[in-house]
C-alpha cells in the first residue's frame, strides 16, 4: 500500500480495517488527491479517538473519583481544557488541512494537463474530449492512467456533483458555472463514480465509470470509445 | 395611594388565578399564558418529532437492504425532505421556543412573557402551519428537493407541482412566527425580570437564550428572504435563482446556510443552557467560569455566522475564501469545548449525586463530543470534498443535533417534569429507556461514519450490493428501531408519570434558581409576589422564598382593577422601572392566526386576491388587539408593595414594545441587508451577465426619495405635536396621505421598470422598490394604528409609544429606501465597470 | 423617566469585538470576490487583503485593550453591572483579536482566484 511509506501506524490501523475497501471507498484511494486525503482523514481519526477517551475519562473520573479534578483550580479546567488544548491542535491541523488543499488545486502547469468536460444533465453524465479531435461525447470518463488530468465540470439544468471517491473529493456542477477539478489514477483500470448532490427522481442512478488506460492506448481508446 | 391589607396565600391565590387563568372548555383557545403555551409549544413540537420520527423509520426501512423495492424514488424523496424539515423547523425551533416560553418568566421572576397575545399567536401559526406542511404528506405532495431546497432543482421548471410552494410558504409561516418568538424572548429577558436581577446576575440559562434570540432576529431574516424570493420566481417568473436569466442558483445557497449554519447553534445553544443549569444542581456547586460561558457563548454565535460557506466547498469558491470559512468552523470548537471543560470542572469541584436527568446528560457528553470532533473533521477542505453529500455527513449532522439537542432535552424533561406535573417519576423506565436511545443511536449512527466514507452518497433511495454497503446499512436500520424502541418507552414513561408520578412538596431537586420558588404545578400568575433578588439569580434559596412570596410578602402581591401586573426593569442594573400592564385571556391570537393561515391557503393555491384579502383582514384583526390594551388616562407612579411605586409601562421611555421595536426593525434591516447582498451579488458571480437592458434613473425613481421623506417628517411633526400636548390627528392624517402618495410613486416607478421577468436584475430592482412599497403599506397601517389609538384615548403627551412607534417605523422606511434607490441608480455604474474589467 | 446608572448602551460592549470581526470577515471575503471577479493583479489583490487585514487586526487590537482599560478602571466604580459587563466585554473582544489571528493569517498563505 501506497500510504505505508508516509504513515506506517496508520497503515497498519488501516490494513486492519480492510473492510473499507470498495469500488467507491474514499479509504482506498487509487490517486494522489484521494490518497491525501485519505491521510488526512487517518490523522483526525486517531486525533479524535484520543481526544473522546480523554473527554470520556474525565467524565468517568469526576463520578469514579470524586475529588480527583480538585487540584486543579476550576478556571484552569476551563484555560487549558477550553482554550490551550484546542488552541494548539486546531492551528496545527488547520495550517495541514491547507496545505493539503492548496496542493491539491489545479494549478497552472508548465506542462498542462489534458483535459476532459463532464457534463451533468438529469440524469446522466456526458463526457467530451476537447483535446482530442474527432472523439464522440460518452457516457463513460476515459481518463490516462498516471499522470494528472484535469475535469471541466458543468451543468445543463439542476446542480449536480462529479465524485469519483477512489480518485479524488467532489466538485460541484452548477448551471451556469464552470468547474475544474484535477484528477489522477495511478495506474489504468476500472474506477466508479457517482452523482453526489441529490438532483431529483433519477439521482441514484446517475452514476458513472471512469476508465484509466495507460497513456500510450489513451488517444486510441477514447477515439475507439463508445459514445 | 393606600395599600389593602395583605390576603392570606389562599385568597391571594384565588384572587389572582381568576384573573390570570384561563377557562376550561372552549375558552382554551384564549388562552395567552406562558405556562399553558409553553406546554402546548412543546407537546406539539413532540408530536412532529413522533411523526418525523415514523418517517425516519420508513426511510431506514428501504435501506435495510439492497434493491429494495418498499418505496420508489418519487415516494422516497418526499419522505427525506419532510424528515429534515420537521426536525428542524417543526420540531427543534418549536421545542426550544416552548421550553423558553414555559422557564423564562419564572426563571427570571417575572409572572408572565412581554407579550402574551404574540406567544399565543405564534403558537396558532405554527400549528397551522405545521399541519399545512405534514398535511401535504397526505396527497403526496409533500416538499420533495431535500429540506434545503437548493434550486433550480426547487424552481419552477424541475418541480412544476405543489410541493416546493408548500415549503417556502408552510416554512416561512412559521419562521415568521419564530421571529417573533425571538423577538418577544429578547424583550422579556431584558426588560421583565424580578427587582435587582441585574444582568450580571441573571441566570445563565437566560443569558444563553438572550444569545439565542438574538442569532435568531439576525439568522431568520436571510432565509424568510430567500423563501420570498423563490416563491415570487416560482409564482412570478421572476428570475433571482434562475442562470438562463442573469440569476444564480449559488444566491439561494449563500442565503440559505447563512441561516442554516447558525440554525444548528439555534438549536444547540438552549439545550447547552439547559446544561449550565442542571449541571451545577446534581454537582451541589455553582457553575465554574460564569462569565467566561457568556463571552464563549456570545464567541460561538459570532462564529457560527462566519462558517456558511462551509457547507459550500465544493461549489467551485476561491481557496483563500475557503480558508477563512474553514478555519472559523474549526475555532468554533474552543468556545464550545470551554463549556465542555467548564462543565467537567463544575462536577470535578462539586459533590456530584448520579441522578436520571444526569444519566441523560452523560449521553449527550459522549454523543456530542463525537459530532463535534467529525465537525472539526468537515471543517478542514480537502477531507470535506470527499465527505460532503455522503453518509458521514449524515452521521455527524445526527451526532451533534441529537447530541446536541435530543440529548440535553430529555435531561432537561426528566429534571423539569416534575415542576410542570407536581409529581415525581416511580417507575424507573427512564433508565431502559435510557440505554436503549443511547445503544440503539450509536448502533445507528456510529458505522454510518463509515459507510460514508465507502462512498454512500446522501439521499439515494436505493443502492446495489457490489459496494460493501449492505452490511452497514442493514446494521443502522435495525438499530434504528432499537432507537424507536427507546422512545417509545420514554414517551410510555411520561404518560405513567403524569398518571401515576407520587407528588412532592417544594423543589425536589434541591435548585438553586427562582423557578422552583413557586407551587409545582405552577399557578397561571407563577409568582403570587415578585422576589427581590440581592445576590445572584443562581444562588436563591427557593425553599425560603417560595412560601414568602406566595405569602405575598414580595412586590405586586395583590390584585388591582383586574389587571394583569408584572415589574418591568431598568434592561441593565434591573432597578424597577415600571408596572407592564399585560392583555387578558383572548381569542384575537386564535381569529388572527386563523386569518393568517387563510393568507398562505389561499397563495399555496395561486388565488392571490382572495390572499390579499385574508392579509387585509388580519390586519384589521391587529387593530382589535390594538383596541383592547391600554391606560386610558394618565395616573402617574402607583404602588408596588414594599411602599415602592412604579409608573405604568404606557408613562415611560423604553416600554416593551418600544424594544420590540427597535429589535423587529434590526431584523428586518438584516432582510433588507440580505435583499442588498443578493442584489450585489448575482452583478458580480451570475452568469448570462451583463442584462439585456438596464434600469435608468426614472422620474418616478426621483421621487420616491421626497415621498417617503415627507411622510417620515409629517410623523416626526405628529409625535411633537403630541408631545406638546395638543392633538396630532391632522398630522397623522397628512402623514397618512403622504403614506399613500409614497405608495403611488412607488407604484409609478415599479411600472415603468423593464420586464421583470425578463433578467435578475430587473427583478432585484424591482424587489427592492418592492420592499419600500410594503414598507410604505405598513406605514400607513402604523399611522392609522396610531391615530385609532389616539381616538379611544390611549395617547397623551406622557403616553406618545403609538407616536413614537410611527415614527421609528417611517424613518426606517426612508432609510431602507434611500439605500434601495441609491443601489438602483449606482447598478448602471457598476455593470459598466465589471465589464469593462472583464 | 428616570436615566438608567448602566445605559443599554452598555450592552454593546459584549458583541464589540466580534462585530469588528464581522466586517473584517465579510469585507475581506467581499475583497477577494471582487478582486477575482475584475481580474486584479495576483500580487495586487494580495497586498490589499494583507493591508485590510493588518487594519482590521489594529482595529481589534484597539477596542480590547480600551474595554480592558475600562472593566479594570471605570466600571469597577458604577453599579453594577458595569464591571461584569466590562468583565464579559473584555473576554469576548480578546476572543475576536484571536478569532481573527486564527481566521485571517492561515488564510491570506493560500491560492487567491482558484
Amino acid at each position: 500500500m501506497k500510504r505505508a511509506r508516509i504513515l506506517p501506524p496508520l497503515a497498519l490501523a488501516s490494513a486492519s480495517l480492510s473492510a473499507c475497501a470498495g469500488p467507491l471507498s474514499t479509504l482506498d484511494p487509487a490517486g494522489p488527491s484521494a490518497d491525501a486525503v485519505a491521510n488526512l482523514w487517518w490523522v483526525m481519526f486517531w486525533a479524535s479517538v484520543l481526544l473522546f477517551l480523554l473527554v470520556g475519562g474525565l467524565w468517568a473520573l469526576v463520578w469514579l473519583r470524586p475529588g480527583f479534578g480538585r487540584s486543579l483550580a476550576p478556571m484552569r479546567w476551563v484555560v487549558l481544557g477550553g482554550l490551550v488544548m484546542p488552541g494548539v491542535l486546531l492551528t496545527l491541523l488547520v495550517g495541514f488541512a491547507l496545505y493539503i488543499g492548496e496542493r491539491l488545486l489545479p494549478h497552472a502547469l508548465a506542462d498542462p494537463p489534458p483535459r476532459v468536460s463532464a457534463h451533468g444533465i438529469m440524469w446522466q453524465w456526458q463526457f467530451s474530449y476537447p483535446d482530442i479531435a474527432g472523439a464522440a461525447t460518452t457516457p463513460t470518463l476515459h481518463i490516462p492512467a498516471g499522470a494528472p488530468v484535469d475535469i471541466v465540470v458543468t451543468s445543463g439544468d439542476v446542480v449536480h456533483s462529479f465524485w469519483v471517491p477512489r480518485l479524488a473529493g467532489k466538485i460541484d456542477a452548477i448551471p451556469g458555472h464552470r468547474n475544474v477539478i484535477r484528477i489522477q489514477a495511478d495506474r489504468p483500470g476500472t474506477y466508479e463514480g457517482v452523482c453526489a448532490e441529490f438532483c431529483g427522481d433519477g439521482h441514484t442512478t446517475m452514476r458513472f465509470r471512469v476508465e484509466a488506460h495507460a497513456p500510450q492506448d489513451y488517444r486510441q481508446a477514447v477515439l475507439e470509445a463508445a459514445p | 395611594m393606600s395599600e389593602s391589607p395583605p390576603l392570606s396565600p389562599i385568597r391571594l391565590h384565588k384572587a389572582l388565578e381568576r384573573i390570570w387563568g384561563t377557562g376550561p372548555g372552549w375558552q382554551r383557545l384564549s388562552a395567552v399564558n406562558h405556562t399553558v403555551l409553553g406546554k402546548r409549544f412543546m407537546l406539539t413540537a413532540f408530536v412532529f418529532f413522533a411523526i418525523g420520527g415514523v418517517l425516519a423509520m420508513l426511510i431506514r426501512a428501504q435501506l435495510a437492504s439492497p434493491h429494495a423495492a418498499f418505496v420508489g424514488p418519487e415516494i422516497y424523496n418526499q419522505l427525506f425532505s419532510m424528515h429534515g424539515t420537521l426536525m428542524m423547523f417543526l420540531f427543534a425551533i418549536p421545542m426550544l421556543e416552548g421550553l423558553a416560553i414555559y422557564l423564562l418568566p419564572k426563571m427570571l421572576g417575572a409572572r408572565d412573557m412581554a407579550f402574551p397575545r404574540l406567544t399565543a399567536y405564534g403558537y396558532w401559526c405554527y400549528l397551522f402551519g405545521g399541519i399545512i406542511i405534514v398535511a401535504s404528506m397526505l396527497f403526496g405532495v409533500a416538499p420533495n428537493s431535500g429540506w434545503f431546497m437548493y434550486t433550480p432543482l426547487s424552481s419552477q421548471p424541475y418541480t412544476p407541482g405543489i410541493n416546493a410552494d408548500i415549503w417556502l410558504l408552510g416554512v416561512t409561516f412559521v419562521e415568521i412566527s419564530a421571529l417573533s418568538a425571538a423577538i418577544e424572548i429578547t424583550v422579556s429577558i431584558l426588560k421583565l425580570r424580578a427587582p435587582g436581577m441585574a444582568l450580571g446576575r441573571m441566570p445563565l440559562f437566560a443569558w444563553y437564550m438572550l444569545v439565542t434570540a438574538m442569532m435568531m432576529v439576525f439568522g431568520f431574516p436571510p432565509l424568510i428572504l430567500g423563501s420570498i424570493l423563490l416563491e415570487l420566481e416560482r409564482a412570478f417568473g421572476l428570475p433571482f435563482f434562475d442562470p438562463t436569466r442573469g440569476g444564480d442558483a449559488l444566491l439561494w445557497q449563500h442565503l440559505f446556510w447563512l441561516f442554516g449554519h447558525p440554525e444548528v447553534y439555534i438549536i444547540f445553544l438552549p439545550a447547552a443552557g439547559a446544561l449550565s443549569t442542571i449541571i451545577p444542581v446534581f454537582a451541589q456547586r455553582r457553575i465554574v467560569g460564569y462569565h467566561a460561558i457568556i463571552a464563549a457563548i456570545v464567541a460561538l454565535a459570532f462564529l457560527s455566522f462566519g462558517l456558511w460557506v462551509h457547507h459550500m466547498f465544493t461549489v467551485g469558491i476561491p481557496h483563500l475564501a475557503l480558508a477563512f470559512f474553514s478555519a472559523a468552523s474549526a475555532l468554533v470548537a474552543i468556545p464550545t469545548a470551554v463549556q465542555i471543560f467548564a462543565w467537567l470542572a463544575t462536577l470535578a469541584h462539586g459533590r456530584p449525586r448520579f441522578e436520571v436527568p444526569m444519566l441523560y446528560v452523560m449521553g449527550f457528553f459522549l454523543v456530542f463530543v463525537i459530532g463535534g470532533l467529525t465537525g472539526v473533521m468537515l471543517a478542514m477542505v480537502p477531507f470535506d470534498q470527499q465527505a460532503h453529500d455522503s453518509y458521514f455527513v449524515v452521521a455527524h449532522l445526527h451526532y451533534v443535533l441529537v447530541g446536541g439537542f435530543v440529548f440535553p432535552m430529555l435531561a432537561a424533561a426528566y429534571y423539569w417534569l416534575p415542576h410542570v406535573t407536581g409529581r415525581q417519576s416511580v417507575h424507573r423506565i427512564s433508565v431502559p429507556a435510557f440505554w436503549l436511545i443511547f445503544i440503539g443511536f450509536n448502533l445507528t449512527f456510529f458505522m454510518m461514519h463509515l459507510t460514508g466514507l465507502m462512498g454512500m452518497p446522501r439521499r439515494v433511495y436505493t443502492y446495489p450490493s457490489n459496494f460493501g454497503w449492505d452490511w452497514l446499512n442493514l446494521l443502522s436500520s435495525v438499530s434504528g428501531f432499537i432507537l424507536t424502541m427507546g422512545f417509545a418507552l420514554f414517551a410510555m414513561d411520561i404518560v405513567l408519570h403524569f398518571r401515576f408520578g407520587r407528588r412532592f412538596r417544594r423543589n425536589l431537586w434541591r435548585a438553586p434558581t427562582l423557578d422552583w420558588a413557586m407551587p409545582t404545578r405552577p399557578t397561571s400568575y407563577a409568582f403570587a409576589s415578585l422576589p427581590t433578588v440581592t445576590g445572584h439569580a443562581e444562588e436563591a434559596d427557593p425553599d425560603t422564598l417560595g412560601p414568602q412570596l406566595a405569602g405575598g410578602q414580595g412586590y405586586l402581591g395583590f390584585v388591582r382593577k383586574n389587571r394583569l401586573e408584572t415589574l418591568g426593569v431598568d434592561m441593565t442594573t434591573g432597578r424597577v422601572e415600571h408596572v407592564a400592564i399585560l392583555p387578558s385571556p383572548t381569542y384575537l391570537p386564535f381569529i388572527s392566526g386563523a386569518l393568517t393561515t387563510g393568507v398562505v391557503l389561499a397563495m399555496l393555491f395561486k388565488f392571490y386576491i382572495i390572499a390579499l384579502l385574508f392579509a387585509l383582514a388580519t390586519f384589521a384583526s391587529f387593530l382589535f388587539w390594538s383596541r383592547e390594551k391600554g391606560e386610558r388616562e394618565d395616573c402617574g407612579p402607583i404602588a408596588i408593595g414594599k411602599g415602592e411605586t412604579a409608573p405604568p409601562d404606557a408613562e415611560v421611555s423604553g416600554p416593551s414594545a418600544y424594544w420590540a421595536m427597535v429589535i423587529g426593525l434590526a431584523a428586518n434591516g438584516t432582510g433588507f441587508a440580505a435583499l442588498l447582498f443578493g442584489a450585489l451579488y448575482l452583478w458580480l458571480v451570475a452568469p448570462a451577465w451583463p442584462p439585456p437592458q438596464i434600469v435608468g434613473p426614472s422620474l418616478w425613481l426621483w421621487l420616491v426619495l421626497p415621498a417617503l421623506g415627507l411622510a417620515s417628517l409629517a410623523s416626526r411633526w405628529a409625535q411633537g405635536t403630541n408631545a406638546s400636548g395638543r392633538d396630532p390627528r391632522l398630522q397623522l392624517s397628512v402623514g397618512m396621505g403622504l403614506d399613500i402618495a409614497a405608495l403611488i410613486v412607488l407604484s409609478l416607478a415599479l411600472a415603468a421598470l423593464p420586464d421583470p421577468t425578463a433578467h435578475a436584475h430587473m427583478a432585484t430592482m424591482a424587489a427592492l422598490l418592492g420592499y419600500s412599497w410594503l414598507h410604505a403599506a405598513l406605514g400607513l397601517f402604523c399611522g392609522l394604528n396610531a391615530l385609532l389609538r389616539y381616538r379611544w384615548g390611549y395617547v397623551s403627551a406622557r403616553r406618545p409609544l403609538p407616536l413614537r412607534l410611527n415614527l421609528m417605523w417611517h424613518d426606517f422606511t426612508l432609510v431602507t429606501g434611500l439605500l434601495g434607490v441609491a443601489l438602483i441608480l449606482a447598478m448602471p455604474g457598476l455593470i459598466g465597470a465589471l465589464e469593462a474589467a472583464r | 423617566m428616570s436615566r438608567s446608572d448602566v445605559p443599554p448602551l452598555y450592552l454593546l460592549l459584549i458583541p464589540l469585538g466580534f462585530v469588528i470581526w464581522s466586517i473584517a470577515f465579510v469585507t475581506l471575503y467581499a475583497a477577494n470576490a471582487i478582486g477575482c471577479a475584475f481580474g486584479w493583479d495576483m500580487g495586487a489583490q494580495r497586498m490589499v487583503l494583507i493591508a485590510l487585514a493588518l487594519g482590521f487586526l489594529a482595529l481589534s487590537t484597539l477596542a480590547s485593550f480600551r474595554i480592558w482599560r475600562f472593566w479594570t478602571g471605570r466600571a469597577r466604580h458604577q453599579p453594577a453591572p458595569a464591571a461584569s459587563l466590562a468583565q464579559i466585554g473584555t473576554y469576548t473582544a480578546l476572543s475576536a483579536l484571536a478569532a481573527s489571528l486564527g481566521t485571517f493569517v492561515p488564510g491570506l498563505a493560500v491560492s487567491l482566484c482558484i
